[in-house]
């Protein structure tokens, strides 16, 4: 079943196109994130959903119904805003209690239902709480509640986590995840965070200029971009820029570098990839395989040796800066956390591997 | 020793605003209230006596201005507040940008000449031979020249308009600083154009709504110009009693009593209204 279905929307800002065309479809009970970066049009499109901009051209459709011309009040969809917008003059139970108060649902169900969202957000003592007294993780889990006890068709968050601090942010990713299988509404999810992006969704559009790049699984986003910007907007990359010298008939492109080296890379799309045409190759710093001896146990197509120029130390996410041997080529990968890797220091020969399919080329038009 | 040296410099940074207060404020008022407690016995001697009280409420024209004073200024007070309220939310939450600040502007462009003035405009406005009349006359609305001066509905539309800026200037401040997204919030919670008003600008206006009634009240309370250029010789207004008390009739000690009553006057209303409201003087005046 379809929840809320978009064709086509654009919208224009004197001259500037903030949405360019922007279709999306998403299913009942679904976490779907809309992810790109600041700019991008996140905003103007959440606040198409919400009515509070009126689309130039296109449709949406909630539940089948066309949202044409329904104000935001009359719109079975309900928002949470970037900065919460939590009525400063109202305690929590009153902030909870607003929507079904314009409801005219009888006071005592009221009572009964604020009580009851609020506990399960976990908030059930903060009842009678003014707003200035909770925390920003319990603001957060108030204007979730706020929207919630409503029982929406979709809920809209634009980048609510975004006044966290990263702890906060890391605990509430959770949270929300749990939240949202627990009540079963529809998400539609904001972020410029990709990593928010790929922990709690179904499905996820990468979003840039106003457009959809790519949407898919947060599996394809990662292991399968369709599009450079999405290679590049979704993990860290190695990014080097080079020329196709040849391709086998299996489809797999012999790549050589400006800086020298010789790679094996599958190609994104079809129809472009004859040789001689400029090409951008994206690798995972995660995807390449580090060892300290020639003998790999697994026998990937792209093979080099090189030296340790650097390493960058942070924690878990360390990774090692290695030059090939016979070109000037430097290779960023994620240091194992292994033991026989801790004493490896500037300079030690190390060798590198990693398949085919785990570099992705584009065609680079210059 | 520190803590008396501290104590010094705070009093000496204090002191122009105390001598002020002692000097301008305090001092002349309670003059005011020692001469309204006398009676002139014999040239140059003077008894204590409430006399010039109980004039005030013996004497049916005294008491009457004053109730008329009091109530005509609640009547400006509201319709100020009522006029203001809707432009003040156009301009703060409808627009944005370069018009904005030129509508502001232009609000505040009426009082960049006098008083006198700009009464003397509505004067030309409304009396005998002027524009109005001039206009009902030519559409055929009335056969004679129509004297618009010189009643209570003149008197307010004055008081209205030379109030208004005192008015616009403190809402249009406290709706700018009212978060956009609380009213987008209020919408798409369900609620209605009247619910997002009463619930949430509302609450939000308070302050500056009472602050500006009570400038507002204040000054036309005390207003003396323009009752009396629109209102004419029979406006009875409360302030033009004291005037000729002070300065027709010389009568110092009745026209001191007059000012006290209008000063208590004028503090139980701006009282009662924070009662009403339910705001402190320190929250609205802030
Ligand atoms: N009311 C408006 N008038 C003119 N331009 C606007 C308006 N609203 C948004 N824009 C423009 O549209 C573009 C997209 O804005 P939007 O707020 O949708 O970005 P966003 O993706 O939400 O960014 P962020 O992550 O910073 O919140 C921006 O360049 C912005 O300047
Ligand atoms: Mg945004």
């Amino acid at each position: 079943m379809i929840d809320l279905e978009c064709r086509e929307l654009v919208k224009t800002f004197d001259r500037f196109t903030a949405v360019d065309g922007v279709s999306l479809v998403v299913e009942k009970g679904a976490f779907f994130s809309i992810l790109g970066p600041s700019g991008c049009g996140k905003t103007t499109l959440m606040r198409m959903l919400a009515g509070f901009e009126t689309p130039d051209r296109g449709e949406v459709r909630i539940k089948g119904r066309s949202m044409l011309g329904v104000p935001p009040n009359r719109r079975p969809v309900n928002m949470v805003f970037q900065h919460l917008a939590l009525f400063p003059n109202m305690s929590v139970a009153e902030n909870v209690g607003y929507g079904l108060r314009r409801r005219k649902t009888p006071r005592v169900e009221i009572h009964r239902r604020v009580q009851d969202v609020l506990s399960r957000v976990g908030l059930g003592d903060s009842v009678d709480k003014r707003i200035d007294q909770l925390s920003g993780g319990q603001q957060q889990r108030v204007a979730i509640a706020r929207c919630l006890v409503l029982e929406p068709d979709v809920l809209l968050l634009d980048e609510p986590l975004g006044a966290l601090d990263l702890k906060l942010r890391e605990h509430m990713k959770v949270e929300l995840k749990k939240l949202q299988s627990e009540f079963g509404t529809t998400f539609i999810y904001i972020t410029h965070d990709q990593s928010e992006a790929l922990a709690m969704s179904d499905r996820v559009a990468v979003m840039n200029r106003g457009v959809f790049e790519q949407v898919g699984s947060p599996q394809d986003l990662y292991y399968r971009p369709e599009t450079p910007f999405v290679a590049s907007f979704v993990g860290e990359n190695n990014r080097w820029r080079g020329r196709i010298v040849h391709r086998d008939l299996e489809g797999r492109l012999q790549v050589r570098t400006e800086q020298g080296m010789s790679l094996y890379a599958s190609a994104a799309g079809r129809g472009w990839d004859r040789a001689g045409q400029e090409v951008e190759v994206f690798v995972r710093p995660e995807m390449i395989s580090l060892s300290l001896s020639a003998a790999h146990e697994e026998m990937h197509e792209n093979r080099l040796e090189g030296q340790v120029v650097n390493i960058l130390f942070d924690g878990s996410r360390s990774q090692v800066l290695v030059q090939q041997h016979g070109s000037d080529q430097e290779v960023a990968v994620n240091l194992p956390q292994a033991a026989e890797f801790s004493g490896l220091s500037e300079g030690a020969p190390v060798y590198l591997s990693w398949p085919s399919n785990r570099s992705h080329a584009f065609p680079f038009w210059a | 020793m520190r803590r008396s040296g501290f104590n010094l410099g705070l009093w000496l940074l204090l002191s122009p605003l105390l001598l002020w207060l002692l000097l301008l404020i305090l001092l002349p008022h309670v003059d005011l209230l020692l001469i309204s407690l006398r009676e002139r016995v014999a040239p140059r001697e003077y008894a204590f006596s409430l006399g010039n009280y109980r004039e005030f409420f013996q004497e049916p024209l005294y008491w009457r201005t004053f109730a008329r004073t009091a109530l005509l200024s609640i009547l400006a007070t509201a319709l100020t507040l009522l006029i203001a309220f809707p432009v003040s939310y156009y301009v703060a939450k409808m627009l944005r940008g370069r018009i904005k600040n030129a509508l502001f502007l232009l609000c505040l462009i009426p009082f960049w000449v006098s008083e006198l003035v700009r009464t003397y405009g509505w004067m030309i406005l409304l009396r005998e031979s002027g524009l109005v009349s001039n206009l009902l006359q030519w559409s055929g609305l009335s056969e004679t020249p129509v004297e618009l001066l010189y009643n209570d509905g003149a008197i307010t539309v004055g008081l209205v308009y030379s109030a208004m800026l005192f008015m616009v200037v403190p809402l249009i401040t406290t709706l700018d600083s009212l978060d956009d997204s609380l009213i987008e919030a209020g919408y798409d919670l369900g609620g209605s154009h009247w619910h997002v008003m009463w619930e949430i600008v509302i609450p939000h206006a308070m302050p500056g709504m009472v602050s500006g009634c009570i400038l507002v009240f204040m000054l036309t309370l005390g207003n003396y110009l323009t009752p009396t250029l629109l209102g004419g010789k029979d406006s009875l207004w409360f302030t033009e009693q004291i005037y000729t008390q002070f300065i027709t009739r010389f009568n110092w000690e009745q026209g001191s009593a007059f000012g006290i009553l209008l000063l208590m006057l004028s503090s139980l209303i701006v009282w009662l209204g924070l009662r009403l409201s339910r705001q402190s003087f320190a929250q609205v005046m802030s």
